[in-house]
């Protein structure tokens, strides 16, 4: 018997967890729009775009990235090639390293080296392109960039309805896990969220461990959280914690 | 009963004989060497690199001007300046040969007991936490050992294999602690290797990776164990048979 207490502890976990959701898109959908703004306007003065044109990013990206309840380990945005008349791969990105003070991202996009840092392949930046929606990849143990446990958030930019690029941040789990935790621990019952390929996100009984693939028992209730695009859900289990 | 005096008790607090700027620079070749900092790539700040190796800066910086001084990186100035990897260093044969002799076989063995920790641990995860995706990225390094030719591309496909073992086991702290003892035995493991040597590696790599894809958590563990023992073997065997031969030519 599922009592009303209980679909009220889900409709508030589900809520202030879609809420948690949103404000992070929300923030990559201002970038994406501070960038087709540009375009447009470039557009129309018939010119093709430069790295130059990306540079005054810079300043909402470091205003977010100092932000109080800050759980972005870095952001920015990614560019397809083609689309900038002097680089073909290039990032406007700045990350928090753990000395404190802000610094740009630098990646390896020498084509004829052993780590060329080729983002055209990885999912961040592919499934947004395919499916022209909100995504999230992770998580998983980041080697390259950030040597942490990373959900990487990115939206699709499009200008005119040709795809240029992504506005993206990866979130460091250790850090985003509170939140997620203490929505979780509103709910009476074993519950966690799990990602399209079953990982576990976050958990709030010692039962389920973060990073396992959960074997999902039959009785469980699943709710899926929007945007539905990311394939995150909620499940809750028949057992108080 | 064994009486340690205190100056004993302190002497397993320290971790090497070297001097800190030039353990630092061996790090960070090692990285290059891994091929996780790429040529033409730029390092991370001085202040960065500091903290991680929990190094005071002018520790760091000393440490930077060895790897100049090698080659392994150069240095520019200015708003865009930084430390930049150069084209690969070579190490010799012998002095890798010359590096394994100096070591003792307790030291070796104590390596084969953390690797088995860390690498049988974390293989025994990644066989119930991968994912499909990771699954190939496995695959692809035991078919880069395949190709591999070179003493460099060889240990950097075996290195990577490990590692992403543990990225596989969805563990920051144990692909940390991979890497690191990669870094520490990777390029000894790969010395005078042959031919049938090197296809025991893959073959067994192999297995590792088909336990690890059938979610044979035990099995994968085991095979990793199997798989770290016969490599320091190897170097043990290695080691006595240098010694062995100074010892023939000496006085």
């Amino acid at each position: 018997m599922i009592t009303v207490e209980q679909t009220d502890e889900l409709h508030q976990c589900t809520q202030r967890l879609e809420a948690v959701l949103s404000t992070l898109f929300e923030q990559l959908n201002t970038l994406a729009a501070e960038v087709v703004t540009v375009w447009e306007a470039l557009d129309a003065e018939g010119r093709k775009p430069t790295s130059k044109d990306l540079a005054f990013l810079q300043a909402t990206i470091e205003a977010r990235l100092l932000a109080n309840d800050n759980y972005i380990h870095g952001t920015g945005v990614v560019l397809e090639p083609g689309e900038l008349a002097d680089q073909e791969l290039f990032l406007e990105w700045f990350y928090r390293p753990s000395s404190g003070k802000i610094a740009p991202m630098m990646l390896n996009f020498n084509r004829q080296s052993e780590s060329f840092y080729n983002y055209q392949g990885m999912p961040w930046f592919t499934r947004p392109k395919l499916t022209g929606e909100a995504s999230v990849e992770g998580p998983f143990v980041d080697l390259y960039g950030t040597e942490l446990y990373i959900l990487a958030f990115s939206v699709p930019i499009f200008a005119k309805g040709h795809f240029v690029g992504v506005a993206a941040a990866d979130i460091a789990l250790h850090e985003f896990d509170q939140l997620l935790t203490r929505c979780l621990l509103r709910m009476k019952n074993e519950a966690f969220i799990i990602n399209g390929e079953g990982r576990i996100v976050a958990a709030n009984s010692a039962n389920w461990f973060v990073g396992n693939i959960a074997s999902r028992p039959a009785a469980a209730r699943v709710h899926k959280l929007k945007p539905l695009s990311i394939e995150w859900s909620l499940v809750e289990l028949p057992v108080p914690r | 009963m064994t009486q340690l005096n205190k100056v004993n008790r302190l002497s397993l607090l320290q971790v090497s004989q070297e001097g800190k700027p030039e353990e630092v620079a061996r790090r960070l070749i090692e990285v290059i060497e891994l091929g996780l900092i790429g040529e033409g790539e730029q390092l991370p700040s001085e202040n960065e690199l500091a903290t991680r190796f929990g190094v005071a800066t002018v520790t760091l910086r000393d440490a930077l001007a060895i790897l100049r001084q090698r080659g392994v990186v150069a240095t520019k100035r200015g708003r865009n300046g930084g430390s930049f990897v150069c084209a690969p260093v070579e190490v010799s044969e012998d002095f890798l040969k010359a590096r394994l002799t100096a070591m003792s076989s307790l030291e070796l063995r104590d390596l084969c007991d953390e690797q088995i920790a860390i690498s049988a641990t974390a293989a025994g995860l990644a066989a119930s936490r991968s994912s499909s995706a990771q699954h190939q990225r496995l695959e692809h390094f035991v078919t880069a050992l395949q190709e591999a030719t070179t003493r460099r591309e060889l240990r950097r496909a075996d290195a990577r294999f490990h590692i992403e073992v543990a990225v596989a086991a969805q563990s920051v702290r144990l692909t940390h602690a991979e890497m690191r003892l990669q870094s520490q035995i990777g390029e000894l493991l790969w010395i005078a290797m042959t031919d049938v040597q090197k296809s025991t590696v893959i073959a067994e790599h192999r297995a590792i990776l088909q336990a690890v894809m059938a979610g044979e958590s035990n099995l994968a563990s085991a095979l990793t164990e199997a798989h770290v023992k016969e490599g320091i073997k190897r170097l043990m065997d290695l080691r006595f048979a240098l010694l062995g031969l100074q010892e023939a030519t000496s006085p």
